[in-house]
């Protein structure tokens, strides 16, 4: 994946970008919102990383000033910041997704790379994976030849996965995109789901397709193909 | 009505109002009197120079020249009242034809004589004029035209005062809903700002009275008190931005860290203390949010929101949580309660009633476990009540629990920080509502979340 941070804690944005490059992507780095406009505009990335809160030009406006050019590389925000209305602010300004400092590597990953597929997604109504099928419209979840029923949220839910399949998918990002709540919860309510959706899932199956990653979420994917991951 | 007698403006009009009503009363009532007697007292001087006038020609022309003045007194005028009699009261001349009856006649304290007559008269003021021992002139006024005079005037008196009471009572109310209107003016801001909304300001008025001084004072304090809000919000966030830094640094130096130690089998430890990272990190969070919370600077969508709907998904999100705990639910919805709408932020309110939901999972487990969350409408309120089957708080506690980073003994070595429901009780605060606790028998924690409904 090709990368931009644009990050004023030069520290910080170090460490970071050693992780990033670790797992093969091309990072480069601007200290301000001015430079990283300038490469932005240059340079083609699949996702931009920007801080907030910035000397010179903050994140906010840089990223406004980006899409008024016309640039639709999508945004990811990085932030301090974390009231409603910030969030609210950073959507507003072009971001595609908000991330509160500090946050676990694991996480940025997983919305990374929802970012750069997002793109992809596009707006399939006839969503698979192996012998799992999803028709969106009809609302009808078949695996192989047998008809899985789902509540409505638990369709939702599934969807969600469909659509970042082989993804690896963190709980606040199922929280905020299934449920469209966006604090923590104290308890294991996502896991709970999850584990709903598996009973009827996979239960019958000798292939399991949704996975637990132990300190990284979920991932809906055959068994085969998750040494990937 | 009864709003408008609250208003201490209106009630010291009608206070002065019937002072002022009783004293114009007795005025009035003196100045009938005075009117009453200067008209009496020139009625008795016409009657004195008649008789003077009578003596006289008495004096000049005796029994005669009396006869013909008083025949033609009598048909002069029609106030005058004349009875010229012999000794034995026997009728000689005049417009009256006999002494009226002893029960028609009353002697006054001032020597005359208050007669009833018949008609055309009415009632008579007179007195006895003795010329020799056989002949006398009863001679006086009728008194009706004085008596109607007097009457006129007391009946516009108190049309007077009855106008005064009408237009006393209608500017006093129009004072009054005046000065109402002022504080309701007052009021309206505040109840703004103390929703969380600071810059509400109170709307100057064009007077220049004291009710304009206390306004301008309110607004001045206002303004102070806002400064020194957003003073501390740039604190909490600066204290956010620049305690996060250090610990996103610390988090991705723990974070590599972890990837190398996997061989030198330190791991754990590290992984240790991403946790404890990340446990600090959600206390700070929750502490910034509650003090933004509770001091109003924090932001707030002002939504109208339905109250079923959002319990519902609350409640859909939970139950499988309660259901995998053991525990088994009631979701009770009273039927005036469903279509209830509020005005606030959905995700503050849904954190409100997660906080609840997540309380009692933790702290309310009884035996067996059981969860009842309803919504119930009482009058102008919805009431969101979550209801475990747990052991429950002393009653002297209850006040407590509330209070920030308040553990009771029994709870510390379960999860949690202590601001839960802090937290819960300021986004009630913050929604112009209230948050109440109490014990449910036989056992277990009623938690109710009490908001006004707008329709």
């Amino acid at each position: 994946m090709r990368l931009l941070l644009v990050e004023d804690d030069p520290m910080a944005a170090d460490l970071l970008i050693d992780r990033l490059r670790c797992d093969g992507d091309i990072v480069a780095y601007a200290e301000n919102g001015e430079a990283g406009l300038a490469q932005a505009t240059q340079d083609a990335f699949d996702v931009l990383i920007v801080d907030r809160l910035m000397p010179k030009l903050d994140g906010l406006t840089m990223v406004r000033q980006l899409r008024e050019q016309g640039a639709d590389t999508p945004v990811l925000f990085l932030t301090a910041l974390d009231s409603v209305d910030d969030r609210v602010a950073g959507f507003a300004a072009g971001g595609d997704d908000y991330l509160v400092k500090p946050f676990a590597y694991e996480e940025l990953r997983a919305r990374l790379e929802a970012l750069m597929r997002r793109k992809q997604l596009a707006q399939d109504t006839m969503l698979t994976l192996a012998d799992l099928t999803m028709d969106v419209i009809a609302r009808r979840v078949t695996r192989g030849a047998q008809e899985i029923t789902l509540q409505a949220r638990e369709f939702s839910l599934l969807e969600y996965l469909l659509r970042h399949k082989g993804q690896v998918v963190t709980r606040s990002m199922l929280l905020e995109n299934v449920w469209h709540y966006n604090f923590d919860t104290q308890t294991n309510v996502i896991d709970v789901h999850i584990s709903r959706l598996r009973n009827k899932l996979d239960k019958e199956f000798s292939a399991p397709l949704l996975h637990t990653l132990r300190g990284r979420g979920f991932v809906l994917q055959s068994a085969d193909k998750l040494g990937d991951l | 009505m009864r709003r408008l007698l609250r208003v201490s403006s209106f009630r010291a009009v009608l206070v002065y109002l019937g002072l002022f009503l009783a004293s114009t009363g007795i005025v009035l009532l003196f100045l009938h009197g005075q009117i009453n007697r200067a008209l009496t007292s020139n009625n008795d001087k016409a009657v004195w120079r008649d008789a003077a006038m009578m003596n006289q020609s008495y004096a000049l022309g005796g029994l005669s020249e009396v006869e013909k003045l008083v025949a033609q007194q009598s048909q002069l005028s029609g106030v005058g009242v004349y009875l010229l009699a012999d000794g034995l009261g026997r009728y000689i001349a005049g417009n009256v034809p006999a002494f009226p009856a002893p029960a028609d006649t009353q002697m006054q304290e001032d020597g005359w004589l208050h007669l009833r007559l018949q008609a055309p008269f009415a009632e008579a003021r007179a007195r006895l004029v003795r010329f020799d021992d056989n002949l006398v002139l009863l001679i006086g006024r009728d008194l009706s035209a004085q008596q109607a005079t007097m009457a006129d005037l007391a009946r516009s008196f108190f049309i007077a005062l009855l106008l005064l009471a009408v237009f006393g009572v209608i500017g006093g109310g129009l004072m009054g809903r005046q000065a109402l209107a002022r504080v309701e003016n007052i009021n309206q801001s505040l109840r703004a700002i103390i929703s969380g909304d600071f810059s509400a300001r109170i709307a100057p008025s064009s007077s220049q009275d004291e009710l304009a001084d206390l306004e301008a004072q309110i607004n001045q304090m206002l303004a102070r008190i806002e400064s020194l809000m957003l003073a501390m919000r740039e604190v909490t966030d600066n204290l956010a931005h620049d305690l996060r830094s250090p610990l996103t640094r610390l988090r991705a130096r723990l974070e590599k860290l972890s990837l190398s130690a996997q061989k030198t089998g330190q791991a754990d430890d590290i992984e240790q203390g991403l946790a404890d990272i990340d446990q600090l990190l959600s206390l700070f969070t929750a502490v910034l949010n509650l003090s933004r919370m509770e001091a109003g600077t924090g932001d707030m969508q002002q939504q109208k929101i339905a109250v079923k709907p959002l319990a519902d998904e609350v409640m859909e999100l939970y139950q499988a949580v309660f259901e995998e705990a053991g525990w088994t639910l009631d979701y009770v919805v009273d039927k005036a309660a469903t279509t209830a709408h509020i005005i606030g932020d959905r995700h503050l309110l849904a954190q409100a009633l997660i906080n609840l939901l997540e309380n009692a999972l933790v702290h309310g487990v009884g035996s067996p476990p059981h969860l009842t969350l309803s919504l119930t409408r009482r009058d102008q309120q919805i009431i969101i009540a979550v209801t475990d089957t747990g052991s429950g708080v002393d009653d002297h506690q209850l006040a407590h629990i509330r209070q920030r980073f308040v553990r009771l003994d029994e709870s510390r070595s379960r999860p949690g920080n202590g601001l839960g429901l802090s937290l819960v009780d300021a986004i009630c605060r913050r929604h112009g509502g209230q948050l109440h606790l109490s014990n449910h028998r036989p056992s277990g924690l009623r938690c109710e979340i009490c908001l006004m409904v707008r329709e």
